[in-house]
């Protein structure tokens, strides 16, 4: 007989915190968080209200450690999608907010470790505050690189991404967060007036525009649609995917767990669902 | 621009690795940090910032329960970065992955010999993880060194003749690199994109006169076209 359900359900409620776990762990299966993280906070005021789950404090501990982890690996995954991808991709708002909160309290953690060093501990156990010192080394620098690469891409697609902003679309609302709408604003602007005051005020008046999309060749860069990208796709529950590659009339299946090398614009909802990572 | 020329589009090799040291592996601890339950009474244990007598691991990026509990030679699993750190200060003892035996990478070879087609199933982080346990842990393994060394290196050969086979297969529509790692991809990365992007460009700007009532229509945009004409 196969009992293989039945020990299933037994091992889920054991207790809170395995069924706390084990919703953390679904976040992790669960591929639509990626672009739009609403899905964490929604779940997990849920598991609150729900009854039958016995939210003491060792219950809430160990679901906020599986986060933060999953964060980071969220994180990871965002910062490679961001570096090989043409275009610019939604800025992540939740996430960042829950991880750059964390990063000033252990700053504030590790200073008054360090402060009352001297005198509570012996001298022989350092080795976590190196960890712990280390480790936030490593996130700030994922989460520096990962600014300057959209810094990057606002640079070059600067009118671009100015005449989608105006355009006011759905999509562009989370696009970029509150620093980085401003340095394009600020620096398309310093741009502007460099190009105007030298060359641009000497020119006829009408070709004087800098975005000029009707002349021989557009000013205004769009990323590169086509672009091919290497992806990984990760979502292994499912069978796999049928994509249409339009300019060739071509099928192709994407086979769970398997690597392609693919043009963005045929992959770019997937990416968007986070069935599939750049790699 | 803020981001240097290099990094545009692929990966630097030490930023590989640093995405290796993320992954999990098992070491055997040579410190207890596991706490006796007597001394655990005599404080709030959700008090993190009080002082205890013994520093506590608490970390942001991952689960810090196993570094909380390590007891001397008994296995058990943390982020290989740690693990490295741990090893530097003869604080542990790495334990090799199984696939990282003379016996298995044998296999390997073998299997890679006589599949002609395809590449052999190594963890997508081999290579850089092989590398690294190499420099910084070579008196954890049961193998002699030199021989898992020469080995890997048999394996990375074997791979890259078959990558320089698979290149003449270059073509505008896609391709598929099952099970190739994730250094291998980087230094291929350029290479591939590059040429790809280019076949692309050509087959566009030859067929753009029947293809262009089908762009309009799924606006994608014609700047590839002006592109391909630069």
């Amino acid at each position: 007989m196969d009992i293989d359900d039945i020990l299933a359900s037994l091992d889920h409620d054991t207790t809170a915190v395995e069924s706390l776990r084990s919703d953390a762990d679904n976040y992790n299966g669960s591929s639509t968080l990626l672009y739009s993280d609403l899905t964490y906070n929604d779940s997990q005021t849920k598991d609150k209200q729900n009854p039958n789950t016995i939210s003491n404090s060792t219950a809430t501990t160990s679901a906020t450690i599986t986060t933060s982890a999953q964060d980071y690996n969220n994180l990871i995954e965002l910062w490679r999608n961001e570096r090989c991808s043409p275009e610019l991709l939604p800025y992540p708002t939740k996430l960042l907010d829950r991880i750059l909160p964390r990063l000033q309290q252990q700053m504030e953690y590790i200073e008054s470790l360090s402060m009352g060093f001297i005198s509570e501990y012996s001298q022989s156990s350092k080795l976590p505050l190196l960890c712990m010192e280390a480790e936030l080394e490593r996130l700030k620098f994922v989460i520096r690189s990962f600014l300057r690469c959209r810094l990057k891409k606002i640079d070059k697609y600067n009118f671009y991404l100015q005449s989608i902003i105006a355009s006011s679309d759905t999509d562009s609302a989370n696009l970029l967060s509150k620093q980085e709408s401003i340095y394009l604003n600020k620096h398309s602007q310093i741009l502007l007036k460099l190009f105007n005051n030298s060359i641009l005020k000497h020119m006829p008046v009408d070709l004087q525009a800098i975005q000029d999309t009707e002349g021989s060749i557009s000013m205004v860069d769009e990323p590169k649609w086509d672009q091919f990208v290497f992806i990984y796709v990760k979502d292994l529950s499912t069978q796999s995917f049928m994509v249409t590659i339009p300019q060739l009339n071509e099928e192709v299946e994407l086979s769970p767990g398997s690597i392609y090398v693919m043009r963005y614009s045929v992959i770019r909802d997937l990416l968007m669902q986070g069935k599939i990572q750049l790699i | 621009m803020s981001l240097p020329n290099h990094l545009n589009e692929t990966f630097s090799p030490e930023e590989i690795q640093f995405l290796v040291e993320n992954e999990p592996i098992r070491i055997f601890p040579r410190i207890t940090t596991r706490q006796m339950v007597r001394a655990n009474r005599q404080y709030d244990e959700f008090d993190s910032n009080t002082a205890k007598q013994d520093m506590k691991w608490k970390l942001i990026t991952m689960d810090d329960t196993s570094l909380n509990n390590m007891v001397a030679m008994k296995s058990t699993q943390v982020t290989l970065w740690v693990a490295l750190i741990l090893k530097q200060q003869a604080k542990c003892s790495i334990i090799a992955p199984a696939w990282l035996t003379v016996k298995e990478l044998d296999r390997k070879i073998q299997y890679e010999q006589t599949h002609l087609d395809r590449f052999s199933e190594m963890p997508w982080n081999w290579l850089v993880l092989a590398q690294l346990l190499f420099n910084k842990a070579a008196d954890d393994f049961h193998d002699p060194v030199h021989e898992l060394r020469s080995r890997v290196q048999d394996l990375r050969e074997i791979r890259q003749s078959k990558v320089l086979k698979g290149l003449q297969y270059l073509n505008e529509s896609h391709l598929q690199l099952d099970n190739l790692s994730v250094l291998e991809i980087n230094e291929l990365r350029p290479f591939i994109i590059g040429v790809m992007d280019k076949l692309r460009d050509m087959h566009a700007a030859a067929h753009s006169g029947s293809a262009n009532e089908d762009q309009d229509i799924d606006n994608y945009g014609d700047d590839r076209y002006v592109e391909a004409g630069v």
